[in-house]
């Protein structure tokens, strides 16, 4: 039988039958959102996981709210790897996201490649934003070669996060922030837990096992003789070794914290904290995101020890505009709403990091932990150059050697030093 | 011409387009798929390029810097001990479950689906199940061991035993696959060679080197070439369970490559890469279909 010559009430009541199930199963069709009839899509690539997907989401239904002229859909990559891969691929292709979300280090590494438009040529005739809006420290880490590539989503600082019930039960008093490197590993050693030859808890770890960079600041030395497209390793003068050398045994002689591989294996050091296989994480601020769940024991955070003086890596992120984006100027005022007052209280409402727009920290609902905000201070990116991409997979090769006892701190610092400063200086 | 020959030939010139045309999808796709991007890469070996600036020609830069590259002599040097371990292991496994399962037994063709399986299931799965198995400290290998006595064993964490992981579990997955080629090959060797032979007195182990050793030997020169090449291009197993390390120890060519053309987005030194390990390959086959010759019985 034709659909037409179906009678009008028959249709009528599979039309209603329909409605009547779509509303009694609760399903609610989504709000068909208007936009001005002239109105521009732009694509926003983002990574990170299914928590972090739904922040972004969230911003561009309230970016939405707020405007009708600019249509946002994102593009969100689990992996980051994965995210950065694509970046390139598109951009080689002619095709690339609008706006782009990028890992601090590899900024200038991108810019070199001509990948992203400056902010300087975007802002030009944009006397709503200043550059004196954003902290210092987060502007300068968008900086290379004298031009601000981006604007910082957000930044972090690191500090030590500490399983109270493992200090009562060794009856160790809490970690304060008075704590040199001698009181660090004395408590690692007696909260480690082992069975046989098997570790149940290590003592402490860090983000990755691969990070001495703040040890060195803290021994009064330095990695490199600048920040910016540095051009010597001064990893062998001997604070950096002796700071080298006590980073790496922590794993390597004294074994109360896991090496790399190990960390990998377990999953990652949230999880080992969460888990309590591990007593002490020096972390950065957005691991307080998934410790909020914990429930099996109490926690808390603390300035992270130090020796010489207090240091710290300042991690961050931020928001590029392609250089091939056909929407630059939609796009930039989709950055700037998202770094402004109104998108940044989404994602630093969750305690995840640190705002880099200084109207933000003011705000007494996005109020940071006094470690991290006391972090702020002596904190800072670790390098920015156009050849991190180089010189990344020779510094981890390095560092794993000795983690893995293949070499001593010393050579590894010798060794970087001679692979290095070349491709620096080419 | 005899009208015969001339029909013959005029019968093939008329079905030529109609082979043309059923052979095309299947040449385009090689084409398109397989042909143009070896091409391209044989092209992009000699430039350098980074996906985003223009390629600029380097002629043979790429390769002599291939050559006096530190981490490729390492990475060929992991490759070939891959390749020695997990070959002779893999093939003497296979060959050895494919004669004890080659017979006439309740549940056979159970056991033999329970070998193929790995061979089907997904290798970046099992790479992840096989990591936490691994695990230094509560992975079950380690537990299992401990029950007899031997202590933990840093699996993929030390790299004396990151490499033997890795190739356990490339062998353990590849068992079925190469078990289920022998197994084909037994059974196209002739029974009555067997009941003669048993006739004759001979004992288990007689007949194998005497009957199936030659006799397979087709069957295992094939398993022995696609094995080693196989070997070679190793990278999935690498890619989720160590990512190279500890400290490159398990980090192989093709790893390589990608850390190259897809973490530092060099396409052209990746691509000089490609065709070093093409030639190498391309050397190793040659050289067993020249000492095939000397053990390889096609009689």
């Amino acid at each position: 039988m034709a659909y037409s010559s179906i009678s009008l009430s028959r249709r009528k009541a599979l039309g209603l039958g329909a409605a009547a199930v779509v509303a009694g199963s609760g399903l609610t069709l989504p709000a068909r959102r208007s936009f001005a009839q002239d109105a521009v899509t732009i694509t926003w690539a983002t990574w990170g996981g299914a928590a972090q997907a739904e922040l972004y989401t969230q911003a561009i239904e309230a970016f939405h709210a707020a405007q009708s002229a600019i249509r946002v859909e994102n593009v969100n990559t689990p992996d980051l790897n994965a995210h950065n891969q694509r970046t390139l691929t598109t951009a080689a292709g002619g095709n690339p996201s609008d706006i782009v979300m990028m890992p601090g280090e590899l900024i200038a590494a991108y810019a070199a490649q001509g990948v992203f438009e400056p902010v300087e040529s975007l802002a030009a005739n944009d006397s709503s934003w200043s550059v004196e809006d954003y902290f210092e420290n987060p502007i300068l880490a968008m900086t290379w070669n004298d031009q601000v590539w981006g604007l910082p989503k957000d930044f972090n600082t690191s500090a030590l996060y500490f399983n109270k019930g493992a200090f009562d039960e060794a009856s160790l008093a809490y970690p304060t922030g008075e704590w040199k490197w001698a009181d660090l590993l004395s408590a690692a050693q007696t909260l480690t837990k082992r069975d046989g030859a098997r570790i149940e808890r290590y003592g402490w770890t860090d983000s990755g096992g691969l990070s001495p960079w703040p040890w060195i600041w803290q021994n009064g030395g330095e990695a490199f003789d600048r920040f910016q497209e540095p051009t010597q390793v001064l990893l062998t003068e001997p604070v950096a070794v002796e700071a080298l050398t006590f980073y790496f045994d922590l794993s390597q002689t004294h074994k109360v914290a896991p090496s790399p591989a190990e960390l990998d294996q377990a999953g990652g050091r949230q999880e080992l904290f969460m888990a309590e296989r591990v007593a002490m994480l020096y972390d950065h601020r957005g691991a307080t995101v998934p410790f909020k769940q914990i429930t099996g024991f109490e926690w808390d955070i603390v300035e992270m020890a130090s020796e010489v003086e207090r240091a710290g890596i300042l991690n961050f992120a931020g928001y590029c505009v392609s250089a091939g984006s056909q929407q630059k100027e939609a796009a930039w005022e989709f950055v700037k709403w998202l770094t402004g007052p109104d998108g940044v209280p989404i994602f630093i409402g969750g305690g995840n990091a640190l705002p880099a727009l200084k109207a933000a920290a003011e705000l007494p609902e996005l109020a940071v932990q006094e470690p991290f905000r006391n972090a702020v201070d002596y904190s800072r990116p670790v390098i920015q150059t156009a050849k991190y991409t180089e010189i990344a997979p020779i510094i981890q090769e390095e560092l794993e050697a000795v983690v893995t006892g293949g070499t001593t701190a010393e050579q590894a610092a010798a060794d970087l030093k001679e692979r290095l400063e070349p491709i620096f200086n080419s | 011409m005899a009208p015969s020959s001339r029909w013959r030939r005029i019968r093939r010139l008329h079905d030529l387009p109609w082979a043309i045309l059923f052979l095309a999808p299947s040449f385009i796709g090689f084409a398109v798929f397989t042909l143009l991007p070896v091409v391209a890469s044989l092209a992009l070996s000699f430039v350098d390029w980074n996906l985003i600036r223009s390629p600029r020609y380097v002629g043979l830069a790429n390769y002599r810097e291939a050559l006096n590259d530190p981490i490729f002599w390492k990475v060929m040097r992991n490759t070939a001990y891959y390749t020695a371990g997990s070959v002779p292991l893999g093939i003497g496994l296979s060959l050895g479950l494919a004669v004890l399962l080659n017979r006439k037994l309740r549940g056979v063709e159970f056991l033999r689906t329970l070998y193929f399986l790995p061979v089907v299931s997904s290798t970046v799965a099992v790479s992840l199940v096989w990591k936490w198995l691994y695990e230094p400290n509560f992975g079950l290998i380690n537990y299992a061991l401990s029950l007899v006595g031997i202590s933990p064993i840093g699996w993929l964490t030390t790299t004396t035993w990151a490499m033997p992981a890795v190739i356990i579990l490339s062998v353990w997955k590849g068992l079925g696959h190469s078990m289920v080629i022998f197994l084909a090959g037994l059974q196209s060797i002739p029974r009555q060679l067997y009941e003669a032979a048993e006739i004759d007195g001979a004992s288990r182990w007689r007949q194998f080197w005497d009957i199936t050793r030659p006799l397979l030997s087709p069957t295992t020169f094939f398993v022995l070439v696609i094995s080693i090449i196989g070997s070679m291009q190793v990278f999935s197993q690498v890619f989720v369970m160590t990512n190279g390390g500890p400290a490159n120890s398990t980090s192989t060519i093709v790893y390589y490559i990608y850390q190259k053309g897809f973490n530092e987005f060099r396409m052209g030194y990746a691509s000089t890469l490609s065709w070093l390990l093409f030639a190498v390959i391309f050397a190793f086959t040659l050289v067993q279909l020249r000492l095939q010759r000397n053990w390889v019985s096609y009689d």
